[in-house]
């Protein structure tokens, strides 16, 4: 038995996930795509995945999967826009920079993923996304923007969690939703604002102590804990804990930066 | 359920299902003698509790292990916080940097509540202490040591107390350290619908709180020749951190110790068998694109002094 090949690190093959996840089969060719050997992964193109042709977010995981897929061409081509701007490397210092390609990267990372995660007869259309007015050499604008992008996909994979049906798909949600929030963050960080506040927690600042006591008791009885009504918890509006949103809500929010109309039959 | 199909659906992905239910013949005899006993409405119930002891805490729910769990992380943190908070003129903990630290203490506070006050519907919520061993009040469940010394109040991290590099690498760890831990409850909590949307509400707050941690950090060293440690883990590195300390919380980043398949260390590029690190991205940006989850048990372990026995954070 010991001979028997163990599954990869990272949980099942694909194809073998996608079955057990009740997702359908994949398209046959694409596996051979994603497993093309390529050492050199610094400055090299990815292998194309599949092209989707549908615009319809179904109500069931692959339609959770397909939503995600869109948020995160979204995001890719949005830090692909901001990292390719003329005054890039004079608007933002060295260290920036970096972490502003890093997200880039992992923003394609996580659509090219999910790009080859779906089955390829279900994947979304490549979709087209579109800014207004945004003005990508406007420091301002580009870190406002990236804020929005990244507090809402927090809040959208957040909300999306208690949808999902596969445990597979939730734990890779969870893989990614954590990252988003690093990045929102930051971001925040940079634009001049607290890493979360209370527009994307439910919290209030307000109510914090003047004088922080630990909740656990102390042996030699030196202090009593601290209470919930000390703290002002409130377990619906201010409990620390970050607002998710429905899929219908960030469709709503996100439509003005697609040119394609989405048709979701999600919640 | 179709118990042969479900066996052989584990057996796709697993080799080894069998040796799990120690053998094929046994599984099957564990299975029928279910069969003879329980309804057949029970039976998938009876099967999936079979399926969770073969293959630990995760593919089937726990909701309360995993609010004990969660409890006890906020536990440690929010102490931690309090416990530097309240000495912030002895660490030079000020201005903008306290103002941050204050408002992560207070999430932290919150969380204990919110995770009790959940908890408390479902069983009795575990209560901790501070103090030696000896002193252990009635009616304590287990005691908490900031400083890893297993409640001597003077174990590895107790410099965290008198330095602020080290009290921040150490928060750094702890969140982190919270941000896997939640992760790795997802599939527990699952199938109580509330509880899963709170513990990944708690979740993404903990990574932020990560990140602004290392932001922190980042900006007390200098940023001159770029961020480090940077907002997310790079590897299995803990960011950062100089020794001795790195070496006391880099068992948080690495693999699951009961399942190293279903919890890689931080290190990982595989997702769903798609390596990310072929998706046009460097190996690094490629680990630092997924967090990973880290099993509930091994989180334990490290916080019991059963992975190193020098940090024993809880006794």
């Amino acid at each position: 038995m010991t001979t028997a090949p163990k599954p990869p690190a990272g949980g099942l093959p694909r194809r073998r996930f996608l079955a057990f996840a009740g997702a359908g089969l994949l398209a046959t060719g694409t596996l051979a795509q994603g497993c093309k050997k390529d050492d050199d992964d610094d400055d090299d193109v990815p292998t194309p995945g599949p092209t989707g042709n549908s615009l319809t977010l179904t109500n069931d995981d692959v339609g959770i999967l397909n939503y995600a897929y869109a948020l995160e061409q979204l995001e890719a081509d949005f830090y692909a826009r901001v990292v390719a701007a003329n005054n890039f490397s004079t608007n933002f210092a060295m260290g920036e920079a970096q972490l502003l390609r890093d997200i880039a990267a992992h923003e394609l990372a996580h659509k090219e993923f999910f790009r080859r995660a779906i089955p390829a007869d279900k994947l979304l259309r490549n979709l087209t996304p579109k800014y207004g007015t945004l003005d990508f050499t406007n420091r301002m604008q580009v870190l406002a923007t990236a804020r929005t992008f990244e507090d809402l996909g927090v809040s959208a994979y957040n909300g999306a969690g208690p949808l999902i049906a596969s445990a597979d798909y939730l734990v890779l949600a969870g893989k990614i939703v954590s990252v988003e929030a690093r990045h929102a963050a930051f971001i925040r960080e940079l634009s001049g604002v607290r890493f979360a506040d209370s527009d994307v927690l439910n919290v209030d600042y307000s109510r914090m102590p003047s004088r922080f006591r630990s909740p656990i008791p102390n042996a030699n009885g030196s202090d009593n804990p601290s209470t919930a009504a000390e703290l002002g918890f409130n377990p619906a509006t201010n409990n620390a804990i970050e607002k998710s949103r429905r899929p219908s809500e960030v469709l709503a929010m996100a439509a003005p930066f697609i040119t394609e109309t989405l048709t979701s039959q999600l919640p | 359920m179709d118990i042969l199909k479900l066996l052989s659906h584990f057996e796709g992905f697993d080799p080894e299902v069998y040796d799990r239910f120690d053998t094929r013949r046994k599984a099957m005899r564990q299975f029928a003698g279910i069969g003879k006993k329980l309804t057949l409405a029970s039976l998938p119930l009876a099967a999936s509790a079979m399926i969770q002891k073969a293959y630990g805490q995760t593919n089937t729910g726990n909701v309360a292990y995993a609010l004990q769990l969660a409890l006890k992380a906020e536990y440690l943190e929010s102490h931690f916080y309090v416990t530097g908070i309240n000495a912030a003129q002895g660490l030079g903990l000020q201005g903008d940097t306290l103002g941050k630290l204050k408002r992560i203490g207070y999430d932290e506070l919150l969380h204990v509540e919110a995770v009790r006050a959940t908890l408390a519907t479902i069983e009795r919520p575990q209560v901790p202490y501070v103090g030696p061993m000896a002193d252990k009040p009635a009616g304590a469940d287990y005691g908490i040591d900031i400083t890893g010394g297993g409640g001597n109040g003077n174990g590895p991290m107790a410099p965290a107390l008198t330095n602020l590099d080290v009290f921040l690498a150490a928060a750094q760890a702890f969140e982190d350290n919270g941000v896997r831990a939640y992760k790795g409850q997802a599939t527990n909590v699952m199938p109580n619908k509330p509880v899963l949307a709170a513990a990944l509400g708690i979740h993404s707050v903990e990574a932020r709180h990560a990140a602004a941690l290392r932001k922190i950090r980042a900006d007390r060293a200098g940023v001159q020749n770029g961020y480090m440690p940077k907002p997310w883990p790079t590897g299995a590195d803990p960011g950062n951190i100089p020794e001795p300390y790195n070496a006391k919380v880099a068992p948080l980043y690495g693999p699951g110790i009961g399942n190293p398949n279903m919890f890689p260390s931080e290190s990982n590029t595989m997702q769903a068998g798609i390596n990310i690190a072929q998706l046009g991205v460097t190996n690094a940006q490629a680990t630092e694109s997924f967090d990973e989850p880290q099993e509930g048990d091994t989180v334990v372990r490290y916080l019991t002094g059963q992975v190193l026995p020098d940090v024993k954070f809880i006794y």
